[in-house]
């Protein structure tokens, strides 16, 4: 009996964590360049799974039954999402697959996030941070000198008074699941793994709006909302049948 | 539990009606003489780890990644757009559009930074000392100074600068100053001091004096005034897109109060 109220409460806190995610992604629904957590849950293996029966006389009723659910580790939405025209040419949109690489003091990041200005010592870094170098396909800052316009090609190469000046690299990793996001739009990724290059299609003057939808993500909340009473609604029963068999149950008149 | 998700969109809606003072002030300016627009960026809040990745499952499994929640989003700041406006013919002869890139320079008052303050705003008068000044605010004067003599008729100023007119009596034009215009590396990184002013900042990069047309600076327009680049269509569809942004985030909130009441209601009486 009171193994089926921990069961309800492991639900009851998987939806709240739901909620949370949820809740993060609604949030940045305006972010440039994020990309939507989903928060999965997975069932807990029963005993006999997970270690197997636990002794020869072990009750095959007991071994299998269910054992709640938890959180799976949060995976990332990496679908495209729409491009949105700002008329600046330093802001660039990626179609495809791949991520702009960042340097902060020699700490290489990943983002999508295509928000890029000119510093006052002349290096292309994002629009947020000055300290932040975007980084050209052999890892090295971009330098763009003067004041003379700059266009971006669709393949990524900054061109400065009809002269090739630079590339702007994209690149992508190994394992996509090891990213980690900082926040800031920033993904860091292990150190040992190598990243490769990658060739999406530079839009320049557009961004790449967040890919959070907003039905979706409302749709999702509105399920865990009921899925959370549901569970409240189990543990209260239980706690029901629990009071009758404590206080009812035997009762001496 | 539901706190974080209360505190997430709290973020949400923070970060939007900042978004919607903006949007609002565009708005107000869309027929403000060479105003620029700005616009929000927004960034995500840093994660919170409920589980590291790589960490050993309770039957033995090793998570290849961990568990991580996001705390909201912010501003992550707001940026100038600097695109050129449309040219507006106005026939007075003092008025100068920069088409392209770049600033006149003028002299403010001592006290606000180094005395020295940039502006698009091209509408120019001649004060009673004979100099060129500005229209808006105190008449801030023109930096490298132009002093227009009295009498001088058929005021002439060409694409890169020159000032030329006919001396009363003279037959023929002469040359009478230089406008020069000012250009910066970052030109999102100057601070706006409003009246269509902008300072130089450490972002912004040094001024880069140059004669109108040169280094990629752009040339001037006598008798034309350059209108606001806020586009009134563009603002009203991002201002109700950050509407209903707003209220998706109410609605979190909203989800989240319910999560903990009922939580809260769990125990029977």
């Amino acid at each position: 009996m009171l193994y089926g109220m921990y069961l309800s409460a492991a639900g009851l806190i998987a939806s709240s964590y739901r909620q949370d995610v949820i809740a993060n992604n609604i949030a940045n629904s305006e972010t440039t360049g994020f990309k939507r957590d989903l928060a999965l849950l997975q069932q807990r293996p029963t005993p006999a799974e997970g270690f197997g029966p636990l002794d020869d006389s072990g009750d095959p009723m007991l071994d299998s039954l269910g054992t709640g659910i938890f959180a799976s580790p949060t995976t990332v939405d990496t679908s495209q999402g729409e491009l949105e025209p700002t008329g600046n040419n330093l802001d660039i949109g990626l179609q495809g697959s791949g991520y702009f690489g960042v340097s902060n003091n020699g700490q290489v990041r990943l983002t999508r996030n295509g928000q890029f200005l000119v510093n006052a010592g002349g290096q292309l870094v994002m629009a947020d941070n000055a300290q932040e170098t975007v980084l050209d396909p052999d890892q090295k800052p971009i330098q763009i000198s003067g004041t003379l316009p700059v266009t971006i090609g669709s393949d990524g190469t900054i061109m400065q008074g009809g002269k090739a000046v630079d590339k702007i690299g994209t690149f992508n990793v190994a394992d996509p699941a090891a990213l980690r996001k900082d926040g800031d739009t920033m993904l860091s990724f292990p150190q040992d793994s190598a990243l490769t290059t990658a060739s999406p299609t530079y839009r320049s003057g557009y961004i790449e709006r967040s890919n959070v939808e907003p039905t979706t993500e409302l749709t999702e909340l509105m399920e865990m909302q009921r899925q959370l009473e549901a569970n409240a609604n189990m543990i209260k029963y239980q706690d029901e049948t629990l009071d009758k068999l404590v206080n009812d149950v035997g009762k001496i008149s | 539990m539901a706190i974080t998700a209360l505190h997430a969109a709290a973020t949400g809606l923070r970060a939007l009606s900042t978004d919607i003072d903006v949007i609002a002030n565009n708005l107000a300016n869309s027929e403000t003489t060479a105003f620029k627009g700005s616009r929000v960026n927004f960034e995500d809040l840093f994660y919170q780890t409920l589980k590291q990745p790589g960490t050993d499952g309770s039957t033995g499994q090793i998570a290849p990644s961990g568990i991580a929640v996001g705390l909201g989003t912010r501003i992550g700041n707001t940026e100038i757009d600097m695109s050129q406006g449309s040219m507006q013919n106005t026939n007075n002869p003092l008025d100068i559009g920069i088409q392209g890139p770049g600033f006149f320079r003028v002299k403010v008052l001592s006290t606000l930074g180094d005395g020295t303050a940039y502006s698009r705003n091209g509408a120019f008068y001649v004060n009673a000392d004979n100099e060129l000044v500005l229209g808006v605010g105190d008449g801030y004067q023109l930096v490298p100074p132009v002093t227009i003599p009295t009498g001088v008729t058929n005021i002439t100023i060409s694409q890169d600068g020159n000032i030329t007119g006919l001396k009363a009596g003279a037959e023929a034009p002469t040359t009478i100053g230089q406008i020069k215009i000012s250009q910066f590396v970052n030109p999102q990184g100057l601070s706006q001091l409003g009246g269509s002013l902008f300072q130089e900042t450490a972002a912004s990069g040094p001024p880069i004096e140059s004669i109108p047309g040169d280094q990629g600076s752009g040339q001037l327009l006598q008798n034309f005034l350059e209108a606001s680049n806020v586009d009134p269509v563009n603002e009203l569809v991002n201002l109700i897109k950050t509407q209903r942004a707003f209220e998706l985030n109410s609605q979190s909130i909203q989800t989240a109060d319910q999560a903990l009441e009922t939580v809260a209601n769990l125990r029977r009486s």
